[in-house]
């Protein structure tokens, strides 16, 4: 087997006025034709860094570079690193491609999505227009996109999230690359479509016979495609290794941490075990492996009754779709459609689905963050719909969301204690600011953030500490309900484990009803009790959590389940 | 509280980075100084720089001459030390140009200067002179067709231009604000009327517009700032309901719901701040503007009225000697609005850029 790519003694750091980032330390590997080398790590481990480089594509300044990337090319060995831009210019593209995480966002929208592929392969391959549109509708069958002649002429937005990801293999596997580098190619989609890319990927790498990067930060993504698994930390390479050796016979720390967080066939009541559970990190970066002490103590959860807190009816809610000419709205879509269920006090309800299926519509409708179409909800036996605006002002105060996306769910031009003070101020709660300052410290503490921490800005947190803060701003006014929407989605599976542990820990201390949304049947598998699966904007299924993900009853469930990435072995 | 200054000084290192910014930056403070001290800086501190002296008009820069002080008669008010820092003070004296003099004990006989080469011989009682009788005076930048010191009356005149843009941007901007953030936050209803009325007020031409809100309030000094500032709010309210309508899709502002704030707690706390950035670069550009119509204005005879110096009145009242002996006369004020409105472009510019984390941090 012929090595096509080698990484040896590759230094990156970022330099900018006041100091020296190291991205990258020292790492050394190696890539085979034929070979998928999965590069697995959370955010901030290089990962990607890493496959910037391979293709040059870091500015530099303020990137600076050590050691060598050796690409070999019919038996010449070019040193990327030193290569002049013509020369770069002729291999990106050509002989090493790329597939970027965000579909969405690589298309260039205004132009049709079969001449961005043809315009790429008359680029590099100079040949005229008739037989780029050729070749690339032959790649469109290739990647199986529906009637590769019309989808042709389709534009991005007209296609799904799936489908433009497959345009993007199309477009990088135009001129037959001998590496394709793959950055986190399916984490923006849901799991029956990422089930699909990665065949897709896996084929068309073993009828070209290329060289494969895969990024991501889920081992359970590339368990089943890749050979070798290159696991990373903090910009070093902690363990490489075949992906079965690497799957059932961890030998550092960090992987075998990144192993068992996952919350899939965790035991429901029992914490989720953390990195930190298995290693200590000191102020040098040195890493020590800790005598596994798993706090395995069941987690209590709060007692259920059988009062109802919420109750929806018939709640539907409709989109415009289309409009005539004069601004007349004269089709809608159902975002949510018809739509019953009850909530106990004290009981946790996981909403299943994927993305479009309106889960997301129905929490804020549930919030009366939008009016629904048709239906009622009844919040401790009060209609919300039916309230005056100051007396839903007032009740908002009782029932609160998490969201999703914890880099926009904070104002970033205000400090994260005022932040979360501010509820409290506003609502009158405690006599006066130093009491509320007090309670706001307490509630940093209580989601594991330090009292000196009041005074930063989100800005200079991590994705999981801004979860926490959103999650103790939510939790400052005590509600009786809380709506997670799709809170640890954002989030790297380590860091996942640390916020679902947490949701947990307080869930038991504040004793709160909460409706946990999710993409991710294993995550409201282990977080709830009961389970409501959405499809098209109706639910499909619901019953208690364990029968609903052990012995689904309606087709789909079992689909969502079929797709899910498993561990080998598990 | 550190990281509070870390995130301001941050903003400040990267302006200061920007040499043209800088610069512009000087040129407003100098300006300001300038325009605070007008009265006492400029050589002829009489109130509006309006010494004045028929015999020595249309001089070229650097001319001096001889001026015999003569009092006035009446007698002279009081004036506070703020008065005179605010308004100037009435002159006391007359001025005579002279030629040569003579002294004796109790009066001044003097070549009374008439133009260039003629001169008529006078006497004068010393009771009637000031006390300091014969002052020898510069005129750096000359005179104009009054005789009056184009110096003193630029400096005096950057008052108009500064308060011009001043106010004008506060007018603009708080009607710009209030109306862009409702019909960005409520959008409906509202937005369809905010828009519609920005959208009549946008399609008649700025300068028609002045007129007609000068031909209800009269023309003047005062009129002028607030003319200017209601035909500038229209952009600003259109960049505000934009912005606005971006951030009020982020999570943030939902939370803000979800937790009870109110909309104008929504609005005030949450997305003004958070839009600052470049509303100051706009405030920056239409001061500039401003500046630029209140010269036109003034050129046209509807602005600042005389005597009161303004660059753009000192343009109207000198530019017909452009073509013939003396084109500084109408160049200096030009030169000087271009500076200062190149100063706020560029400061304005330069905020931009510092400001230009906004997408890093959002």
């Amino acid at each position: 087997m012929n090595i096509l790519l080698q990484v040896r003694d590759l230094s990156v750091s970022f330099k900018t006025e006041n100091s020296d980032t190291m991205a990258l330390d020292n790492i050394n590997f190696s890539v085979n034709e034929g070979e998928i080398v999965a590069i697995v790590g959370e955010s901030g481990s290089g990962k990607s860094v890493t496959a910037l480089s391979i293709l040059r594509l870091l500015p530099s300044p303020p990137a600076a570079f050590k050691g060598e990337i050796i690409f070999t090319e019919n038996d010449k060995e070019i040193d990327l690193l030193s290569a002049d831009s013509n020369l770069l210019q002729s291999i990106r593209g050509h002989k090493i491609a790329m597939i970027f995480q965000e579909p969405m966002t690589s298309l260039n929208p205004v132009k049709n999505v079969g001449n961005q592929v043809a315009e790429s392969i008359r680029l590099h391959l100079q040949c005229d227009e008739k037989a780029a549109k050729e070749k690339t509708i032959h790649l469109f069958e290739q990647v199986q996109l529906p009637e590769p002649s019309f989808t042709y002429k389709k534009y991005p937005h007209q296609l799904s999230g799936g489908q433009k990801q497959r345009v993007m293999i199309a477009m990088a596997m135009s001129c037959s690359p001998r590496l394709l580098i793959c950055d986190e190619p399916t984490t923006a989609l849901d799991v029956t479509v990422q089930k699909n890319i990665l065949k897709l990927i896996k084929d068309l790498q073993q009828e070209n016979n290329m060289g494969v990067i895969f990024i991501t930060h889920d081992l359970a993504v590339v368990a089943e495609i890749a050979d070798r698994i290159i696991v990373m930390y903090k910009g070093k390479i902690v363990e490489q290794n075949s992906a079965k050796e690497i799957l059932t016979n961890p030998r550092h720390p960090y992987t075998k941490a990144l192993l068992s967080c996952r919350p899939a066939d965790h035991p429901k009541n029992e914490r989720l075990p953390v990195v930190s559970d298995f290693m200590d990190v000191d102020d040098e970066g040195i890493i020590t492996e800790k005598k596994i002490s798993i706090k395995q103590g069941l987690q209590e959860r709060p007692k259920q009754t059988q009062n109802i807190l919420l109750k929806a009816e018939h709640i539907s809610v409709l989109f415009p779709a289309k409009k005539s000419l004069l601004g007349k709205t004269i089709s809608y879509t159902k975002a949510v459609d018809d739509v019953s269920f009850e909530i106990l006090e004290g009981e946790t309800l996981g909403l299943v689905g994927e993305s479009g299926c309106g889960k997301t519509t129905l929490g804020r409708t549930v919030l009366a963050l939008n009016k629904p179409d048709t239906g009622s909800i009844f919040f401790k036996g009060r209609d919300i719909f039916a309230l005056p605006k100051n007396e839903l002002r007032a009740l908002r105060k009782d029932m609160q969301i998490i969201f999703q996306d914890p880099y926009s769910s904070l104002d970033p031009r205000q400090m994260v204690g005022r932040a979360i003070m501010e509820p409290l101020q506003v609502h009158h709660l405690l006599d006066n600011d130093k009491q509320r300052k007090d309670k706001v410290m307490h509630l940093l503490e209580k989601v594991n953030l330090k009292p000196e921490h009041f005074f930063r800005y989100p800005h200079e947190f991590s994705g999981g500490q801004r979860q926490r803060i959103a999650i103790a701003r939510a939790l400052a006014l005590e509600p009786s309900f809380v709506v997670c929407d799709e809170s640890v989605a954002a989030l790297d599976v380590s860091v996942q484990a640390q916020v679902l542990n947490l949701i947990n820990d307080i869930k038991k201390e504040f004793g709160f009803t909460a409706i946990f949304i999710s993409h991710d049947l294993s995550v409201v598998r282990y977080i709830s009790d009961r389970i409501m699966v959405m499809n098209k904007g109706r639910i499909v299924e619901s019953g208690p959590s364990e029968q609903v993900y052990h012995d689904p009853a309606s087709p789909y469930t079992r689909q969502l389940i079929a797709s899910m990435p498993k561990l080998v072995g598990s | 509280m550190a990281d509070v200054k870390k995130y301001n000084s941050s903003t400040w290192a990267r302006f200061k980075k920007n040499k043209a910014a800088v610069a512009g930056l000087v040129i407003i403070i100098l300006s300001v100084v300038l325009a605070v001290f007008a009265y006492l800086i400029a050589p002829d501190g009489s109130s509006n720089a309006n010494r004045i002296v028929p015999e020595i008009s249309n001089q070229r820069s650097g001319f001096s001459v001889y001026l015999l002080q003569v009092k006035k008669n009446g007698k002279q008010p009081a004036y506070s030390a703020l008065s005179v820092l605010v308004s100037g003070r009435e002159d006391p004296y007359t001025y005579i140009p002279l030629v040569r003099y003579s002294a004796t004990k109790d009066s001044i006989i003097f070549d009374r200067y008439i133009d260039e080469g003629i001169s008529d011989r006078q006497s004068i009682s010393k009771k009637l002179l000031g006390d300091n009788p014969v002052i020898h005076e510069r005129f750096l930048l000359g005179t104009d067709k009054f005789g009056r010191d184009i110096l003193s009356r630029l400096i005096v005149g950057i008052r108009v231009s500064l308060n011009v843009g001043l106010i004008a941007v506060v007018i603009s901007l708080t009607i710009g604000i209030l109306l862009g953030a409702l019909a960005g936050y409520y959008r409906g209803f509202v937005d369809d009327i905010i828009m519609w009325f920005i959208n009549i007020i946008w399609s008649i031409p700025t300068l028609l517009l002045v007129f007609a809100i000068t031909l209800v309030l009269g023309k003047g000094f005062w009129q002028i700032f607030i003319a200017v500032g209601l035909t500038m709010w229209v952009n600003i309210a259109r960049l505000i309901r934009g912005q606005v309508m971006s951030l009020k899709e982020k999570e943030f502002i939902e939370a803000g719901r979800a937790m009870g704030f109110s909309d104008l707690r929504i609005i005030s706390r949450h997305i003004l701040p958070n839009i600052l950035g470049p509303v100051a670069v706009i405030a920056a550009s239409n001061f500039a503007s401003a500046i630029v119509i209140e010269a036109g204005l003034s050129f046209l005879g509807v602005g600042v009225q005389p005597p009161q110096p303004s660059w753009g009145l000192m343009i109207k009242e000198n530019y017909n000697f452009i073509i013939t002996h003396n084109p500084l006369l109408a160049i200096i004020p030009g030169l000087a609005i271009m500076v200062l409105v190149l100063a706020f472009n560029m400061v304005g510019n330069g905020l931009r850029d510092a400001l230009n984390v906004r997408s890093k941090v959002l």
